[in-house]
């Protein structure tokens, strides 16, 4: 049996503010294998985003032990994070979180530019990650010149520019219309079943039936694991 | 207009933190100015104090050899008769009499002789008393002192009127107490008292000693031209009368109120002025960019705005009404700095070799404050508000606010105007740094002699008294005497003259073996009297030939000590020893035989001079008349325990004389050079403000634009960058600013030190080495001006960035 690609045993996560302890986590386990596609589904203020801040190396938990590629990686120092961030994980945020100022071809461009990568090499990943999206014709503009799919779009190409171990997606159709959202939800299908494993975070369980298993938070707390039939849907 | 200015208080008072910094900074700016120009307006636009000043004018003597000069005389006495110019017309002959009272000490005090016409032309009356009777003008014995003699001396009391001072040993009545207005030593110095020229008819003959200053008020509807042209037309009478004196001898018309301070003090004057507007530029950028930030920060307030009708002009008015206000308090606030400021200048001043000059904050200075602040309000308000009437309010209202690439051209905006701020700041720099530098070089060089532990102090020999050359012979060998045997005095000597003080008198003299050049074209020298003992004690080197001994006495053959320059310039590749010099009147030439050649010396009091370009020659005191005496002591101690002894030998020998000025050397030469020293301080004190200014204008704008990009870090951070791609990220704006600022302020800095050099070409100023040194400090302010920011920006929680949105 194959190990997993991320392991949280028994995560807990508080968060102290004027000397009153929130428990955001509390001692979640959870695995998730190379390939997979999980959504993290559960009501506002459950603790997914928390969870996704953990497993994208952005907050550390407070107690329990998290491995990564079987890599424990909750002691390492801030610049040891910021590479495995660079090379292992890849973002898709609600809001995009695109950068303004840089073209569509520079923001996909951005995680490479910090792995250090020949600029060529560079381009050519660009290029990829922008045809798999359908946003090649776009490279030159400006997020601003962009709609919101479009824009996700981009977001999407710039997490998979890298070639990341595991995608971690935010509530990625929050910000999008239906359709939209839909076309989203169809691209990272689609990234699924080329391989890719991604972690969803949402609260519409419409979108979470994409994954193959969702996990269900309350309170900090898993209350559920459901596996998807992918024949009904 | 008035609910502008209610929004705009309400708007200021919301944001404390801003209005406090930028109310400050004005303040400084505005206040700087404000003292300048306080200054200023004292020492080069205000008028000598005296009813229609513009009509006051000198006239001076002109030659190839000098462009101003006294007059002779004779010379005063002729322009003042066959003149038909003025309507009044004054001789002056400044003295320092010594006062005496019985069973007080002498006291040395600040006098003008003046012929009958002096007093009336000024058009100021006495305060108490009267002016001089035709009488008193002949025949003298009465004086008429100034204000705040009156007060220290005469007791401030009604009954001065009559009192009877015994001034050079002769009794003398006050008739008459100036106002307080006339004490203003911008125009003569300190004025004790004013008393008649009285000179008899063989003085006014004297045609080859020039030591007289004159004064006319001009006839109504007489113009300067007019004027000059007939000081012209008698100059060339009198260069046809007497040739042997006059032969190319000239007269020029100086506006009396254009005269009250020399070209290198306007130029400076005005050079601290401008370095001044420097820093307000400074300020103003500062603001500029605090605004535009104020203004990008309430986009969305600015476009509901306009969405509800408001058109852009109504909004701009409401902008710069809010910078008017803030400049308004900046400037009130600017006239304390101004007060205190111009109090402390004043203070600090040296006029006429004392300290003191009255700097008031008047109605002119509130009024430049008013107008400063004003333009200033405008200067910084205008752009921000003019941008935020520009405000897409569709694009703002969707953006809810935040700007992302639509205030590319607000970023661009805002770096070009830390780009013109670092390159001012270079450019103050360089101006500060070039006179601050040029004089720091002129006071640390070589003088040519020792000043350290070395006593000086001034007396003047009455004429009458000591008319008799035995006499002062006597006078001078006791007082050497009684002062050498003074526990822990090494050396002393008395001149006329001093190294400290001026190079003593101006003189033409003739080369023996040498054709004649011919009337007006002599060459000229400084000559100080000495007695033996000056070199050593001065510390001045002999390089050939002997000193002085005692020896050289009135009696004796004339001998005398020359310059380096002048052995090497007038007799190159041959021996000066034994040399003759003489009085340039073929009948008189009282020929003295060069006996040795010393060191060229520097005085602090022509510090810009170089002594390399001046003849200077020394004579023994007993083979001169001198009267106006320099006495000096090399202590093996402290100099300053010896001042109570000098004061007590001298009333020993002449209870009558006055030993006045007693001080170090060293202190002397700090106070002829306390007004270069005083505008180092003022200019260095103005880079050091330019420079804070700037550093903190940099520092906001970067702090600014980091915050502004706060959810960008976060999202950079999380694709992985580490904390060294976050601190260039922020560094490189600042970088490039600082670069860009740098080159074009080197180019400011390298055109404003070029044209400074023209203009005072008396300073030697800054190396280009010494400018990019500045550059430098500009440059290291702006990198941890922008680290600080960029610092902070490494500790930005992605989470928290990322949430943010």
């Amino acid at each position: 049996m194959s190990q997993p690609l991320l392991k949280l045993d028994n995560v807990t996560k508080v968060f102290l503010t004027d000397e009153v302890e929130t428990h955001a986590l509390s001692g979640i386990h959870l695995e998730i294998k190379k390939g997979e596609y999980v959504a993290i589904a559960g009501p506002s203020g459950c603790g997914k985003s928390t969870l996704l801040s953990i497993l994208g190396l952005l907050d550390t938990p407070t107690d329990g032990t998290y491995l990564l590629n079987e890599r424990l990686v909750q002691g390492l120092t801030p610049a040891e994070r910021a590479r495995i961030r660079n090379r292992e994980i890849g973002f898709i945020f609600q809001s995009f979180n695109l950068i303004g100022d840089l073209s569509v071809y520079e923001n996909v461009e951005l995680p490479l530019t910090y792995r250090g990568l020949p600029a060529a090499d560079r381009r050519a990943r660009v290029e990829e990650a922008l045809e798999k999206v359908g946003m090649a014709h776009r490279a030159k503009h400006v997020p601003s010149q962009l709609s919101g799919g479009q824009q996700q779009r981009v977001a999407v190409a710039r997490a998979l520019a890298g070639a990341p171990a595991v995608l971690l997606a935010d509530e990625p159709t929050g910000n999008l219309d239906s359709k939209n959202g839909d076309a989203v939800m169809e691209l990272l299908q689609s990234l699924h079943r080329t391989g890719s494993t991604i972690l969803m975070v949402t609260h519409d369980t419409r979108f979470a039936r994409h994954a193959d298993r969702t996990v269900h938070l309350f309170d900090g707390r898993v209350v559920e694991e459901s596996v998807e039939n992918k024949d009904m849907t | 207009m008035l609910q502008d200015a209610r929004y705009a208080l309400r708007q200021l008072l919301k944001s404390p933190g801003f209005t406090v910094v930028a109310v400050l900074t004005l303040a400084l700016g505005i206040g700087v100015n404000a003292t300048i120009f306080t200054l200023l307006s004292t020492i080069l636009f205000k008028a000598a104090p005296f009813g229609h000043s513009a009509d006051l004018f000198y006239v001076y003597s002109t030659s190839a050899q000098a462009r101003r000069w006294n007059l002779s005389p004779g010379d005063a006495n002729d322009i003042h008769r066959q003149n038909t110019v003025f309507e009044r017309f004054a001789i002056i002959n400044f003295s320092s009499p010594s006062l005496a009272d019985p069973g007080q000490p002498a006291e040395r005090v600040g006098g003008m002789e003046v012929s009958g016409d002096f007093l009336p032309m000024l058009q100021v009356p006495p305060a108490l008393g009267r002016l001089f009777t035709p009488e008193e003008d002949r025949d003298g014995g009465a004086i008429v002192v100034s204000h705040h003699f009156w007060l220290r001396r005469l007791g401030g009391g009604p009954d001065a009127i009559g009192r009877v001072l015994r001034l050079d040993g002769k009794p003398v009545t006050v008739v008459g107490v100036m106002p307080e207005s006339l004490d203003d030593p911008m125009t003569w110095g300190r004025v004790d008292l004013w008393q008649p020229l009285g000179y008899d008819a063989a003085s006014w003959e004297t045609r080859d000693s020039e030591w007289l200053r004159t004064l006319g008020r001009l006839k109504p509807g007489i113009s300067v031209p007019q004027a000059q042209a007939e000081m012209d037309s008698i100059g060339a009478k009198l260069a046809r009368d007497y040739p042997k004196s006059n032969a190319q001898k000239g007269f020029a018309v100086v506006n009396l109120n254009t005269s009250r301070i020399d070209g290198l003090g306007r130029r400076m004057s005005w050079l601290v002025m401008d370095l001044t507007i420097f820093v307000l530029l400074i300020a103003c950028v500062n603001l500029a960019n605090l605004q535009l930030a104020r203004t990008t920060s309430q986009r969305r307030e600015h476009a509901i705005r306009l969405a509800l009708g408001s058109s852009p002009w109504r909004l701009i008015r409401q902008l710069l009404t809010e910078s008017l206000i803030i400049s308004l308090a900046g400037g009130a606030l600017g006239l304390l700095v101004a007060h205190w400021g111009s109090a402390a200048l004043g203070r600090s001043l040296l006029i006429d070799g004392s300290e003191g000059l009255d700097l008031p904050v008047n109605l002119q200075v509130v009024g430049f404050t008013f107008v400063v602040s004003a333009l200033t309000g405008a200067a910084f308000g205008i752009v921000p508000a003019w941008l935020a009437s520009r405000t897409d309010a569709n694009a703002a209202l969707k953006q809810g606010g935040r700007g992302t690439s639509g205030d590319k051209s607000r970023h661009r905006l805002r770096h070009a105007l830390i780009v013109s701020e670092i390159a001012i700041a270079v450019a103050l720099l360089a101006g500060a740094g070039y006179f601050v530098r040029g004089t720091q070089r002129m006071m640390e060089r070589d003088y040519g002699w020792r000043p350290e532990n070395l006593l000086m102090g001034h007396m003047v020999l009455p004429y009458e008294k000591y008319a008799d050359e035995q006499l002062r012979r006597t006078f001078f060998d006791r007082l050497r005497a009684d002062l050498g045997a003074l526990p822990g005095v090494d050396r002393v000597f008395v001149s006329r003259g001093h190294p400290a003080g001026s190079a003593g008198d101006l003189g033409k003299f003739a080369v023996e073996g040498r054709e004649d050049p011919g009337i007006g074209k002599e060459p000229m020298k400084f000559e100080t009297d000495v007695t033996p003992g000056f070199f050593s004690t001065m510390g001045i080197r002999l390089q050939q030939g002997r000193d002085f001994s005692d020896g050289d006495r009135a009696s004796t053959r004339g001998v005398v000590i020359v310059n380096e320059t002048m052995a090497r310039q007038l007799w190159p590749g041959e021996n000066p020893i034994g040399k003759r010099i003489g009085a340039t009147d073929p009948a008189h030439r009282d020929w003295r035989e060069v006996v040795g050649v010393v060191n060229d010396i520097t005085n602090p009091i022509s510090l810009f001079v170089p002594p390399e370009t001046r003849y200077q020659t020394y004579t023994p005191i007993y083979q001169s008349d001198s009267r106006w005496l320099s006495l000096t002591v090399r202590s093996t101690s402290d100099p300053h325990l010896l001042e109570e002894s000098v004061h007590r030998i001298v009333a020993k020998l002449d209870p009558d004389l006055a030993v006045y000025g007693v001080e170090t050397v060293q202190e002397r030469m700090a106070h002829w050079m306390s007004n270069f020293t005083l505008v180092s301080w003022i200019l260095s004190g103005m880079a050091a403000l330019g420079l804070l200014l700037s550093s903190v204008g940099i520092y906001g704008v970067i702090a600014n634009l980091a915050a502004q990009r706060t959810q960008e870090i976060g999202i950079r951070t999380a694709l992985g960058a580490q904390r060294g791609d976050v601190l260039w990220l922020i560094m490189k704006n600042g970088v490039r600013v600082a670069a860009i600022g740098t080159s074009v302020g080197l180019a400011l800095a390298f055109t404003l030190t070029f044209i400074l050099a023209r203009a005072m070409p008396e300073v030697p100023g800054q190396s280009t080495a010494g400018t990019f040194g500045l550059s430098a400090v500009i440059v290291a302010v702006a990198l941890i001006a922008c680290w600080l920011p960029a610092r902070r920006a490494t500790k930005v929680d992605p989470i928290i960035a990322l949430r943010g949105d």
